[in-house]
């Protein structure tokens, strides 16, 4: 019998071995401010609309992408060995700069309730006291949209409940914009308002698109018609949730690619730690539909520069609410069409199972939809389909979002929910209690994953430098403070200096400790020689990796550069987690 | 504290370890700005956009799919188009605004084999306390026809588990089946003769219904009927008159008459959902007497039991099922081919033609191991896939002829969507003693 032929299997492991080394990964050393976004380049002409479709989009990412897999078998390798690229622009703190994306809040100055409550509004959203002229209508869907102009002039999107479902999306929309707006994402300002149906006026030659995309002329009495199927109050008023339309919209950016049109807009979208790190809020507050098609750019124009600003739009199908009915465990568990699960049970013989196949639910509170902690798994929730940035995303951007999350306290949440305006106190608490679940559970999940050290910083002391840090896991009740052990490595390759330790350190409750770091020990002249060395030779680099206790994850190690100072001590000059 | 490094990091797996992160370091550290002082560094652990060596792996296979991708391209652009003008809402739209002037279009076919068709329905259909009535006419690229009409009070077929007790109509229709297949009498009829006939057939009769007990349906049928075979239509395969000689082709080109009476019992314990779950007897019962010449008269009995078991929260379900079907002549005369039960066709055995076999006693046993294997995001609709095995085989008199090793195998794969409303289509690729076949049919007939 021919002995079997190994030759070509282990020169396709050993490829498959140099292929998953490879990386696009890489340590960049810069100048300060490190800041990979640059947001300064001015717009020299207005960008184009944009106005992409939504069946392309998603039968391009629920058929044609998952398929390239099977034929094109070098991705399915990447994915299941390669390592993943880490986002283009993190700074040197592992964090995101404040940009036409995103700017930093709650995470960097604690907000009060109040200030979440009233996210990003400047008014008080319409002026119910008047009549309201309809200036565009629509009649598609299961519910019918306006878009109006109140006495005072504004303009706003008027959107409602499914019937059945009072409370549901008008609710679910405005605590899931109030929370992603606390946490750093541009949103409109939406408002839950109750308004008398009869005050609404159809503004001169007003015309709507029926289901058809025939063009119908409307009057009041038509807009009374398109609003038959809206739940009324005892009062005879309707509940609906009220955005305010920005102004100079240039249609949705795209979660992958560039804006070609836009100078400033240098990094894929795909790669952005903003959008990649998304995920974990999106996860949370099981915002479902983060397609492009819910997203805005708007062209601001600041004085004598212009660019354009970034907007998540349309939280509708968030929290338990899918817009035009509730949602349903499996809504965050499977992607709308998952081929990969279909594939999965097919070839299984149905054996293959979600946990949200065996989950037997009623739904308790029509208001409040279908949201639960219970099914909530936060590193593998999908969205209704693929989001290239969040199948992207790496454990460092999930730790970035989850410190988003994290800085959210339980008073901060129920300022947010009262927001909604849920008449049901019970439906309020309940909902209140899903959030913090799901928060707990989105900060444990990510926080075991990595080393979360923050708080970074480097103190003298007669006995040498020491560096003081902030351990989250511990801070937020993960872990014990108590037993914390961390494996230590130490390298200064230029001072021939390289340590290695598994010690438990000091932790206080909140989360504080310290750990004193070795110093080349060599007399003056290393110290002159040392620095005298050009600057990246005076580098070392500091790992720690926390040791899990049994059944936890092996999290990322925290990486640490030190800079070695003419003072004989360290400076922190970069971290990535 | 650092201290001395424990022998736990002595091995030799942290001595390599100890190498090569260093050189990594070092290695990757290049490109520094000369320029650079000790108060303006920074160092960043980030992603960059080169070419790696999976994009280098990746790129002859996107060359060989470049075809595939355009298609995929074009795919999308249809979509897009679709959506553009709005065909979705426009299809739904004419079909409410025919339903509202009771026009109900389906698509549909006229049993297995049959080819896939359109059908239209004029009228108000069954429903369960007041009076209906309507006409259905239905068409397949075959040329397959059938018109009925029926007109009645209270539910068309009383089901059992319904709440409504009652229910009784008149019916008649007519169909004419050009291309129905043919290849002998008996369970060893050979692949080779196969030939085609065409069948017409009238119908008018009445049915009266009621359950008995919520899981118990009875049914009472009297009607009179009207068939004639003769030279088949299709052109690629031979008349049956061409291959067989008149006896073995009973029937063929007479006029038959038959008055029947019958009725049937039917015990059905369960639900139906996506997965159905449940379990049932049935026993159907009718006499005929001919008014033709030649035609003899006849007893048929049919016996079906089985279980619908649902498991595993509903996601799976298992099969099992058994039929009996028999014709009895009494007196002189012959029973006309086209009467006998047959096998065969996605129905009975999906890996052989449709009425590959037939003769006066049939029995036919179904194991099918279901499982759902995607849900709707409303959990209204379903696609499921099935695993199956049937058995089966045809006899003059299955009491005396009956073995297993007679039984004519058919197993298989299956993907069928179902919804809520009952709707739905099966795709099955099933192999038995004569190859391999795949069938597509509509779950509802006209």
């Amino acid at each position: 019998m021919r002995p079997p032929c190994w030759k070509p299997v282990t020169t396709a492991a050993c490829c498959a071995l140099v292929l998953a080394s490879c990386s696009k990964n890489r340590l960049v050393i810069s100048e300060t401010p490190a800041n990979p976004t640059p947001q300064t380049e001015s717009l020299t002409e207005v960008p184009k609309q944009r106005d992409p479709s939504i069946s392309v989009d998603f039968l391009d990412k629920s058929i044609r992408r998952p398929l390239t897999y099977v034929f094109i078998p070098p991705r399915a390798f990447r994915s299941w060995f390669g390592n993943k690229v880490e986002a283009y622009n993190p700074t040197a703190e592992d964090d995101v700069t404040n940009s036409s994306w995103f700017a930093h809040r709650n995470d960097r100055r604690r907000m009060t309730p109040d200030e979440v409550a009233r996210g990003p509004y400047r008014g008080t959203g319409p002026d119910t006291s008047g009549s309201w002229t309809v200036i565009r209508a629509k009649s598609q869907g299961i519910t019918p949209g306006f878009t109006i102009r109140d006495t005072a002039g504004v303009i706003y999107l008027i959107k409602f409940d499914p019937p059945g479902f009072e409370e549901m999306m008008t609710a679910a929309e405005v605590i899931t914009s109030r929370l992603m707006y606390a946490a750093g994402y541009n949103v409109p300002e939406g408002f839950v308002t109750v308004f008398d149906p009869a005050k609404l006026r159809a503004g001169a030659s007003l015309t709507f698109e029926d289901p058809l995309g025939r063009k119908q002329q409307a009057d009041d009495i038509t807009l009374q018609v398109m609003l038959d199927p809206i739940p009324r109050r005892p009062d005879g008023r309707v509940r609906a949730m009220a955005s305010r339309i920005l102004p100079g919209g240039l249609g949705p950016f795209n979660y992958e690619g560039t804006r070609s049109d836009d100078p400033a807009d240098t990094i894929p979208h795909e790669h952005r730690r903003e959008l990649r790190g998304l995920y974990v809020m999106a996860a949370w507050l099981n915002h479902l539909d983060v397609k492009q098609q819910n997203s805005l750019d708007i062209l601001v124009e600041d004085g004598d520069r212009s660019f354009v600003k970034h907007y998540l739009i349309d939280f509708g199908s968030s929290l338990g609410s899918a817009a035009i009915h509730p949602n349903t465990p499996r809504d965050g568990a499977e992607y709308d069409l998952d081929l990969g699960a279909i594939s999965a049970r097919w070839f299984t013989a149905g054996f293959y199972t979600s946990s949200w196949e065996r989950y037997s639910w009623k739904l308790k509170y029509p208001s409040i939809g279908f949201y639960s902690a219970e099914l909530f798994d936060p590193g593998d929730w999908k969205s209704s389909y693929p989001n290239p940035a969040f199948q992207n995303r790496t454990t460092r951007d999930g730790y970035w979002g989850a410190k988003l999350v994290a800085s959210f306290d339980e008073q901060q949440i129920r300022a947010a929910v009262a927001t909604g305006q849920l008449s049901d106190p019970r439906a309020a608490q309940a909902l209140a209690k899903a959030i913090m679940g799901r928060r707990d559970l989105t900060v444990t999940y990510w926080f075991l994953r990595v080393t979360p050290l923050e708080e970074l910083g480097i103190e003298s002391s007669p006995e040498g430098p020491t560096l003081v840090f902030r351990d989250l896991a511990v801070a937020e009740g993960v872990v014990p403070a108590r037993g914390r052990r961390y494996d230590m490595l130490f390298e200064f390759p230029a001072a021939r200096l390289k340590l290695r330790d598994v010690t438990e350190l000091q932790i206080s409750t909140s989360g504080y400790g310290e750990l004193m770091l070795p110093a080349p020990a060599g007399g003056p002249e290393l110290w002159e020689r040392l620095l005298s060395l050009p600057v990246e030779k005076r580098l070392a680099k500091l790992e720690l990796r926390a040791i899990p206790r049994d059944g936890e994850p092996q999290p990322r190690s925290v990486r640490i550069y030190l800079l070695l100072t003419q003072e004989g001590g360290y400076r922190i000059v970069g971290r990535a987690y | 504290m650092f201290s001395t490094p424990s022998r736990r990091f002595g091995d030799r797996s942290s001595r390599l370890l100890g190498v090569v992160l260093p050189a990594l370091f070092a290695f990757s550290s290049t490109g520094l700005p000369q320029d650079l002082d000790g108060d303006s560094i920074a160092v960043i652990e980030r992603g960059t956009p080169t070419v790696d060596g999976w994009d280098i792996a990746e790129f002859p296979f996107k060359v060989i799919t470049a075809p595939l991708y355009l298609l995929a391209l074009g795919g999308e652009w249809a979509a897009n188009a679709a959506q553009q003008a709005h065909l979705l809402p426009w299809a739904y739209y004419l079909n409410s605004e025919l339903n509202q002037r009771s026009l109900y279009p389906t698509v549909a076919s006229l049993g297995s084999g049959s080819g896939t068709g359109a059908a239209l329905l004029i009228g108000i259909p069954g429903r369960p306390t007041s009076p209906w009535g309507y006409v259905r006419g239905g068409a397949t690229f075959k040329g397959y026809w059938r018109i009925t009409a029926r007109a009645g009070y209270g539910l068309e077929a009383v089901a059992p588990g319904g709440a409504h007790a009652f229910g009784t109509h008149a019916f008649g229709w007519i169909e004419d089946r050009p291309e129905d297949e043919y290849y002998g009498i008996g369970n060893d009829s050979q692949e080779d003769d196969r030939s085609n006939y065409q069948l017409k057939r009238a119908t008018v009769g009445a049915t009266l219904g009621f359950a008995a007990t919520r899981d118990i349906a009875i049914t009472i049928d009297l009607d009179w009927s009207r068939s004639e075979a003769g030279p088949g239509k299709n052109p690629t395969l031979p008349s049956v008159d061409s291959i067989f000689g008149p006896v073995e082709i009973p029937g063929f080109g007479d006029l038959d008459r038959y008055l029947s009476f019958g009725g049937s019992a039917e015990w059905r314990n369960g639900y139906r959902g996506l997965l159905p779950g449940g379990r049932w007897l049935r026993l159907g019962l009718s006499w005929n007497e001919s008014y033709s010449d030649g035609a003899a008269d006849f007893a048929q009995i049919e016996a079906a039991a089985g279980a619908d078991i649902p498991f595993d929260h509903e996601r799976r379900s298992l099969t099992l099922a058994l039929l009996y079907q028999t014709v009895r002549p009494s007196g002189a005369g012959e029973i006309s081919f086209y009467r006998l039960p047959t096998l065969g066709g996605s129905s009975t055995l999906p890996a052989y033609r449709t009425g590959r076999f037939r003769d006066r006693d049939l029995i036919l046993g179904r194991a099918e191991y279901s499982y759902r294997i995607w849900l709707n995001p409303t959990y209204t609709s379903a696609l499921v896939a099935s695993i199956f095995l049937y058995g089966g085989m045809v006899a003059e008199d299955l009491w005396d002829e009956f073995a297993f090793d007679q039984l004519w195998p058919s197993y298989g794969i299956a993907l069928a969507t179902r919804s809520t409303g009952g709707s739905g289509a099966r795709l099955e690729f099933a192999g038995g003693k004569e190859g391999l076949r795949v069938n597509f049919t509509f779950l509802v007939g006209f």
